[in-house]
């Protein structure tokens, strides 16, 4: 956009609190491009939680790696899967129409793998997103790199998921579903289940992850498109902002409409 | 020996001769031959052997007199026969026979005014249509048999005249008649005459109801039996009850109508259900009553179904709750499920039969204050906990924010 370099624009400073941790398989260190000035350092998950530009600087000087990020990707799957497992094997037992007897294995195992599928396409969407949005900025780098950044900045949504989950498993438990005979019934039941305080707080406790997650994309972003921060930060935050218009707010605000 | 017999034979005949000029002899016409009064005759029945009336030379004699129906009530009609006998051993001719009235016992026609001769040892039945007037009491119509020569027979027949009705009563009625509110009604007839009803039935009168069955048919009733009519009424509003007895004394038809002594108005026994015991909870936006229902009328509520009433949608897995029969002094609990917004209460119906099938509906309202903090969706209440795990979480997430951006 300002059609400078990010790097000449935006110098950074390593990061003084970079602890030693590799990637066990992490192959030899690659050149240094020539703008690129940050040494060679190593990155610590703690990096990425608390001092997320130091991570990503020192991922710049080592090859693409996705095995991290997929197992956080996944990690993240399994998670929700799990909360969709209980949610769906609690609305399956509730069903009482005719011919869907024994629905409540069924319908959890669709829930689990759902969630792991879906988790695993919204993590290659929204890299996909981020690099779509970053070409408006001259971003410069390939988008297996930047799909790893994304899927590290994911790492937030795993503590996420597991304190959704949590709350979830306390809800389900405590909950008496009536009696559904009706598929409308079923679809009527769902919606207030979402509208319950519960699950609002739940919801807002997914969405307080979420902007963990683009924070720490911010500098993925950052690092993995050679962008200034400033747009770097508008990639993504316009899709994030899309996503939560799309996907969370409704939900939030829907029991109040 | 012969001698001896001979001698006795003729001993014997002389004392059958002295013994028949022995007996009483009664001129004729006579009259003011009654019975002394005080002295209680029992009616006359077809049994009865009548007093020996002779007359000298020919041996007539009443051998017996009945009256059918044997007790006559005020206007009715019946028949009184009055055998004769002539036990002489010549025929006799008889001019005439008839019955003079006596009190309030009067005598239709003169079907006797010629009789012709009573063969020697045969008998003739003399019967006369009589009707009973007021008052009761005891009057003893005269029977009179006229034969050649002035002389003939008078014989006083009593005759009891009772125009007591049969004894009616309801044994079984309401306290108090609602309109379109089926009840039974059950009398009973007793027969406190000293002869036999017959022919006795029991038919409701008025208007403005219906009535199950039209008619009760009880037949012959014998003295000091009673029989009992039940029946199913449904009075509109401002009917007129009545129940006609009508019966048979002998051939004279008598009927009496009783009015069923029973106004309009709620009845003082029927079932009286109260519900008590709420408690609310709220889960997925779906209202769960519970309850307990009680009977506190004095007879048994049939059919007790509890259904929420107007302005709140019924919901499974209890839209409606089935208690059943409920008997006096006796309670059940009850479920309900039902949406319900923006209301402080509920409306409860609560519809019941009584004995008769008669359908009945109360109602009630319930409260729809949270009596047990429910956790499921829509109960509308945020656990702390929860709460306070946001608030921290928020505050530790824009910590990490913030630090992550001064480095």
């Amino acid at each position: 956009m300002n059609g400078t370099d990010p790097r000449e624009a935006e110098p950074i400073a390593p990061a003084p609190g970079a602890s030693v941790a590799l990637e066990p398989d992490a192959p030899a260190p690659r050149p240094v491009p020539p703008g690129d000035r940050a040494p060679a350092r190593s990155a610590s998950v703690v990096d990425l939680l608390l001092n997320p530009r130091a991570f990503f600087e020192a991922l710049e000087t080592r090859p693409v790696s996705l095995a991290m990020p997929a197992l956080i990707v996944l990690l993240i799957g399994i998670v929700a899967g799990i909360a969709a497992y209980l949610v769906a094997a609690a609305v399956a037992d509730a069903i009482a129409i005719p011919g869907a007897e024994g629905f409540s294995g069924i319908a959890g195992a669709f829930g689990l793998i759902g969630a792991l599928v879906v988790t695993v396409l919204v993590w290659v969407i929204i890299a996909a997103a981020f690099f779509v949005v970053s070409m408006a900025f001259k971003g410069r780098g390939d988008f297996n790199r930047l799909l790893a950044y994304v899927g590290w900045g994911h790492l937030p949504q795993v503590f996420g998921g597991i304190v959704y989950l949590a709350i979830m498993w306390n809800y389900l438990s405590e909950l008496r579903i009536p009696q559904l005979t009706d598929p409308a019934q079923i679809q009527e039941w769902s919606e207030i289940l979402m509208q319950d305080p519960t699950m609002r707080i739940a919801t807002l406790v997914s969405l307080l992850f979420l902007l963990w997650s683009a924070n720490i994309w911010i500098f993925g972003v950052r690092s993995g498109r050679k962008l200034s921060t400033r747009d770097a930060a508008i990639t993504v935050l316009v899709p994030v902002a899309l996503y939560i218009l799309v996907t969370i707010v409704p939900s939030l605000i829907g029991g109040l409409l | 020996m012969t001698r001896v017999l001979w001698i006795l034979f003729v001993a014997l005949l002389a004392c059958v001769a002295c013994a028949s000029a022995a007996l009483p002899t009664f001129p004729f016409p006579t009259s003011g031959a009654t019975i002394p009064p005080g002295i209680e005759t029992v009616p006359a029945t077809a049994s009865t052997t009548a007093p020996l009336v002779t007359v000298a030379g020919n041996q007539l004699q009443v051998v017996s007199t009945s009256l059918e129906p044997p007790v006559l009530m005020r206007g009715d009609t019946g028949t009184l026969t009055v055998e004769v006998a002539n036990t002489g051993t010549a025929p006799v001719r008889a001019r005439n026979a008839a019955l003079l009235p006596d009190g309030p016992i009067t005598v239709s026609g003169d079907p006797y005014a010629t009789v012709g001769e009573i063969g020697a040892g045969s008998s003739i039945p003399f019967s006369f249509q009589i009707q009973a007037g007021a008052p009761d009491g005891l009057a003893y119509p005269v029977f009179t048999l006229a034969v050649d020569e002035g002389r003939g027979i008078r014989y006083p027949v009593p005759v009891r005249v009772d125009s007591t009705p049969p004894a009616v009563a309801f044994v079984q009625k309401p306290d108090a008649l609602t309109a379109g509110r089926s009840d039974q009604v059950t009398l009973s007839i007793g027969n406190p005459r000293q002869n036999q009803l017959s022919g006795v039935s029991v038919t409701p009168r008025g208007e403005g109801f219906t009535v199950t069955p039209s008619s009760v048919f009880i037949g012959a009733l014998a003295p000091n039996a009673q029989a009992t009519a039940s029946f199913n009424l449904t009075p509109a509003e401002n009917a007129t009850i009545g129940f006609e007895i009508s019966y048979f004394n002998g051939p004279s038809r008598h009927a009496e109508t009783i009015a069923l002594p029973v106004s309009y108005g709620q009845s003082k026994t029927s079932p009286d259900l109260i519900l008590s015991n709420f408690l609310v909870e709220l889960n997925t936006g779906i209202y769960r009553l519970t309850g307990d229902v009680n009977n506190a009328g004095l007879s048994a509520a049939r059919s007790v179904v509890i259904a929420p009433g107007e302005g709140v949608t019924p919901a499974d897995p209890y839209p409606q709750y089935v208690v059943g029969s409920l008997q006096p002094d006796d309670f059940a609990s009850f479920e309900l499920n039902f949406r319900a917004e923006n209301r402080s209460t509920v409306p409860l119906v609560i519809s019941y039969k009584d004995d008769n099938g008669n359908p009945f509906e109360q109602r009630a309202e319930a409260s729809l204050a949270l009596n047990e903090t429910a956790s499921g969706p829509g109960s509308g209440e945020l656990p702390l906990v929860w709460i306070a795990l946001a608030l921290v979480l928020v505050a530790a997430v824009a910590f990490l924010i913030y630090r992550s951006w001064r480095r």
